[in-house]
């Protein structure tokens, strides 16, 4: 086994390469996960089941197919039960003076852009853990 | 006060005629024929000049003007005008003449006299018949100019509530454009900073960029809540916790403000229940305190900034909230084009001029109002709402 085996591995999908680039250097920066990028829902969905990703980041607004029909798509599907969703788009309406993310009533968690590093990293690890816990 | 025509279908009931004559004789002659007509239901206020008219129809109820031509000093027609002018649309005319004058009669007519009577052709019955005429005509008139005012000014409203619209499609469209980029370069400059270490310059440059990354950043932001400012989810909620909230989001604005201020909040101690849109109250909220917190940056060394947030209950079912500042004077054409979109003071400062042109799209779509004055020696934003709750 490997040491990139024990890392998380997580699956960026953005239609905005330089976005998702940059996205991944800071993920891999810490150490602590390995990343790969997808530039559209299908790609994504294609790469999700062959298995091997732990988490994926979906941007909501995305030309064809969009955050949201990825999302459904992997609820619907067994076998992709346990992989992790983190919800980030353009457009997330944040109260003014907020500053920690939320989880939506269905109990995702959306980001917005331009995210902050920290935040980010600290909401793929309350995800990861609420796997453990469940 | 002139009696309101509007008010009342039966007219006659509180027929006050202001007389215009300076003739006591044609006086006496119209009087009679008047209470021929009338009987009890007609009261009369008798002047003798065109300055008594103009001052009775400020002092007393009139209902409808009889008015002679040919009074002194001023010849046909020169003392319709200014007299018209004062009565206004709901006080009718009728010109009184001795002469059959066609030119000048057709001439006030346009100009809006409702009527005219030939002296020497009056009888109870034309008199009669006349005045009610008058009456009810300057009524319908009274009816169309509001219908057409209300028309004007829904058209008006529609035009900007389009325009806003127009805008608030443009920018949520750029917000997104804008926030990948945003992003990229906002990771970007974490990545540098994580790994360079950076020292003296370089760790000056990439904070700049940051900070300024940040600003645009809340620019864009306040663009995607100007275009959403319009949807309106209402629940029912406690005020103080309302209140509460918006203090813990402005509170890390103070503790860093940078300079001496405090916020300070005054509210009932029992508990008001309202129906708002919370999200957006707080939104509102926030932005007036921010508002006033800037406003207190340049007071000066003497005094500390003071910004206090007071909620009170007044009516029953409407609630005040206040927002109030010592901040430096505020002329009042400021204060009167706050809340435009996109009017700034603040542009060296990155304002787009929003924040206080969303609070005011938030109060009205609670049916509320938002005003701004100065007063004592303080600015003062007043949100006026309804409680949005029937209250036994």
């Amino acid at each position: 086994m490997s040491i990139s085996d024990l890392k998380t591995h997580i699956l960026i999908v953005d239609d905005d390469s330089d976005f998702g680039r940059l996205m991944q250097i800071n993920l891999e920066e810490t150490g602590e996960f390995t990343c790969e990028l997808a530039t559209s829902a299908e790609a994504a969905l294609k790469r999700l089941r062959e298995g091997g990703v732990d988490l994926v980041t979906i941007d909501v607004m995305m030309p064809e197919h969009s955050g949201g029909w990825l999302f459904n798509e992997i609820r619907a599907d067994q076998a992709l039960a346990e992989v992790r969703v983190i919800v980030i788009s353009a457009l997330v309406e944040k109260s003014p003076g907020q500053v920690l993310p939320k989880r939506d009533p269905m109990g995702v968690i959306s980001l917005w852009k331009p995210v902050d590093p920290d935040v980010l990293i600290g909401a793929i690890k309350a995800e990861l853990q609420s796997l453990k816990s469940s | 006060m002139p009696l309101s025509l509007s008010d009342s279908s039966d007219t006659t009931s509180e027929l006050n005629l202001l007389i215009v004559e300076d003739d006591e004789d044609d006086f006496l002659i119209l009087k009679h024929q008047l209470k021929r007509a009338f009987g009890g239901g007609a009261k009369f206020l008798w002047v003798k000049s065109l300055r008594e008219a103009m001052r009775a129809v400020d002092l007393d109820p009139v209902s409808l003007i009889l008015l002679d031509l040919g009074l002194p000093g001023s010849n046909a027609g020169s003392s319709f005008r200014p007299l018209a002018a004062k009565a206004g649309p709901r006080i009718p005319i009728i010109i009184l003449t001795g002469l059959n004058n066609p030119d000048t009669i057709s001439s006030l007519l346009a100009a809006g006299a409702q009527d005219y009577l030939i002296k020497d052709e009056v009888n109870p019955q034309l008199l009669e018949k006349s005045i009610r005429y008058a009456i009810e005509r300057s009524k319908a008139t009274q009816e169309i100019e509001s219908l057409a005012n209300s028309l004007a000014s829904t058209e008006s409203e529609l035009l900007q509530a389009a325009k806003l619209e127009a805008v608030g499609r443009l920018a949520a469209g750029l917000v997104h454009q804008l926030k990948n980029p945003l992003g990229t370069v906002m990771f970007g400059i974490n990545y540098l900073s994580t790994t360079l270490k950076p020292e003296g310059t370089t760790a000056e440059v990439l904070e700049r960029m940051g900070t300024s990354v940040e600003r645009a950043d809340e620019i864009v932001s306040d663009l995607l809540d100007f275009s959403s400012a319009a949807e309106y989810n209402p629940e029912t909620t406690d005020i103080s916790e309302l209140l509460a909230s918006t203090v813990e989001m402005v509170d890390h604005r103070f503790q860093n403000a940078g300079f001496p201020v405090a916020l300070q909040i005054s509210k009932p101690d029992e508990p008001i229940e309202i129906s708002v849109d919370s999200r957006k109250m707080k939104h509102l909220l926030v932005n007036l305190i921010e508002n006033s917190l800037d406003a207190t940056e340049s007071i000066g060394d003497l005094e500390s900034g003071s910004v206090s947030l007071e909620c009170k209950l007044i009516e029953g079912n409407l609630l005040l909230l206040e927002v109030v500042d010592n901040g430096p004077h505020v002329r009042d054409e400021v204060l009167a084009r706050a809340t435009e979109p996109f009017f700034t003071t603040k542009s060296q400062l990155g304002g787009v001029g929003l924040g206080l042109s969303v609070a005011d799209r938030i109060a009205r779509l609670h049916g509320g109002e938002l005003r701004l004055r100065r007063e004592d020696g303080l600015t003062r934003a007043s949100l006026r709402i309804p409680t949005g709750l029937t209250h036994s």
